[in-house]
């Protein structure tokens, strides 16, 4: 009896979590309309998916006392600014700030992009240039601090291919999900096992809107609180970190955040049919970071 | 013809009980990642506690000698964070082949598992290949605590645990 007594004890004793440093989150947002409405490429919602975005973040930062910073590249029906600054930008201005990144070892950076995306899965950037999934993921993975990042463009999953260490037993017919089971994970788990690879660092996780061989929609309409006035993807990633719909406000999230709790929130509240349409594809590891 | 085969498995049942004895455990662990896990060029190590549940299916008994066909699930929780990332909880079920040494109130053995590991919050598997070396005493005629040493590695690096438990036997005495 006593035996078994301590092994409960010390089954429940170590599961307390540790604290999570107060060092600081670093925002980097991109966003673009495509110029003014009736525009050939124009999309409606990426200003607004960066707004409410960066609105969240500084409301849970503010409120959990983490100093908090933001580079914000937006352009909105045709004006652009980078944090509020009135002046044009594009590929190089991005990576210039990610190579010249003041940032820590225990900062978090928070990556995001709205917008459209290539067939290759490149960003397209306002004034026309492109900023490639290898040149973003190695500029990104070099900054210093643990990396996140949120892509809603179409094929963004070009941003998370060949870097899992997991399989999830995904199944796309036509490009649509068809079907998604632990069965299906077994064989291409065991495959991956004995595949060699370069040994992984974990310190970028990325989450995308959609595979790299789908669409994103620049909205979704299923009769949600304001679901017509984000990105379909950005909707439920917003949601995820605790923006209420019904108000359109930002609160603060239940709970601790972390990249596979947002994950977690975005599955189980996307509609089905948007699932299989844009299925979002996260970075597996068995390692999760932690956000807030 | 099912009514027909449910009641030869009924009736062989206590057969098997008595003629193979197969053993159950309940273990604790402490489980360590120490390889796979980096920050940049830094390894850490994440320590989680885990629960298992075995059983044991002899396959050859003979004097000391024991073979037998392990099963086990293994739940291990989240580790605590460090430096903002923290091991996933992930529940694992594998099986593999065993030999047991046993002398009168002493068991020493060792085994080789494959298995596969699930992540539930990423929803993701893994497969684990590893080895299992243990020590027992016999603490009662059908028991014995037993001190279990886990080493197995996959994809996302090398894990090890080392607990205590409490392995049953039925039928016949350990």
């Amino acid at each position: 009896m006593r035996i078994l007594s301590a092994m409960i004890l010390l089954l429940l004793f170590p599961s307390c979590a540790g604290d999570i440093p107060r060092t600081d989150v670093i925002f980097i947002s991109i966003a673009s309309s495509y110029g003014t409405e009736g525009s050939l490429n124009y999309l409606e919602n990426p200003p607004g998916d960066q707004r409410a975005l960066s609105e969240q973040l500084t409301y849970i930062s503010s409120r959990k006392k983490i100093p908090f910073k933001e580079y914000l590249f937006l352009e909105d029906n045709g004006r652009m600014s980078i944090s509020g600054d009135e002046r044009p930008w594009g590929r190089k201005e991005i990576l210039s700030l990610l190579e010249n990144l003041e940032s820590e070892d225990n900062d978090l950076i928070i990556f995001h992009y709205s917008g459209h995306g290539d067939s290759n899965g490149s960003m397209i950037m306002p004034d026309g240039t492109r900023l490639n999934p290898d040149d973003l993921l190695y500029r990104l993975r070099r900054a210093r601090g643990m990396k996140c990042a949120f892509i809603d463009s179409c094929y963004s999953g070009r941003y998370v291919n060949g870097g899992s260490t997991l399989v999830n037993g995904e199944i796309f017919y036509e490009g649509q999900l068809v079907s998604e089971s632990f069965a299906n994970a077994l064989i291409p788990s065991l495959k991956l096992f004995f595949t060699v690879s370069e040994p992984s660092h974990w310190n970028t996780w990325v989450l995308s809107a959609a595979t790299s061989s789908q669409l994103s929609y620049d909205s979704w309409d299923e009769g949600l609180d304001r679901q017509s006035e984000f990105g379909a993807f950005t909707y439920y990633l917003l949601k995820a970190f605790g923006y209420r719909m019904d108000t359109g406000t930002p609160a603060l999230p239940e709970g601790r955040l972390t990249f596979y709790t947002i994950y977690d929130t975005i599955k189980s509240t996307m509609s089905e049919t948007l699932w299989r349409r844009a299925t979002p594809q996260a970075t597996l590891t068995p390692v999760d970071l932690v956000l807030f | 013809m099912k009514h027909l085969l449910f009641m030869t498995f009924l009736a062989l049942a206590p057969l098997y009980a008595v003629a193979w004895t197969p053993s159950a455990s309940l273990s604790v662990f402490w489980e360590g990642n120490i390889h796979g896990i980096g920050i940049d060029s830094t390894r850490s190590t994440m320590a989680s506690v885990a629960a298992a549940v075995e059983a044991s299916i002899p396959a050859l008994s003979t004097g000391p000698h024991r073979f037998s066909l392990p099963f086990h699930f293994i739940y291990t929780s989240q580790s605590m964070p460090i430096h903002r990332i923290q091991r996933l909880s992930s529940l694992e079920a594998g099986t593999g082949f065993e030999y047991s040494y046993r002398i009168r109130r002493i068991e020493i053995g060792g085994a080789l598992t494959a298995s596969i590991r699930w992540y539930e919050l990423a929803e993701a598997a893994e497969w684990i290949i590893g080895g299992r070396l243990h020590a027992s005493f016999r603490i009662l005629p059908y028991a014995m605590i037993t001190l279990p040493l886990w080493i197995a590695g996959g994809r996302s690096g090398i894990s090890i645990r080392a607990g205590a438990g409490i392995s049953m036997q039925f039928g016949g005495s350990v």
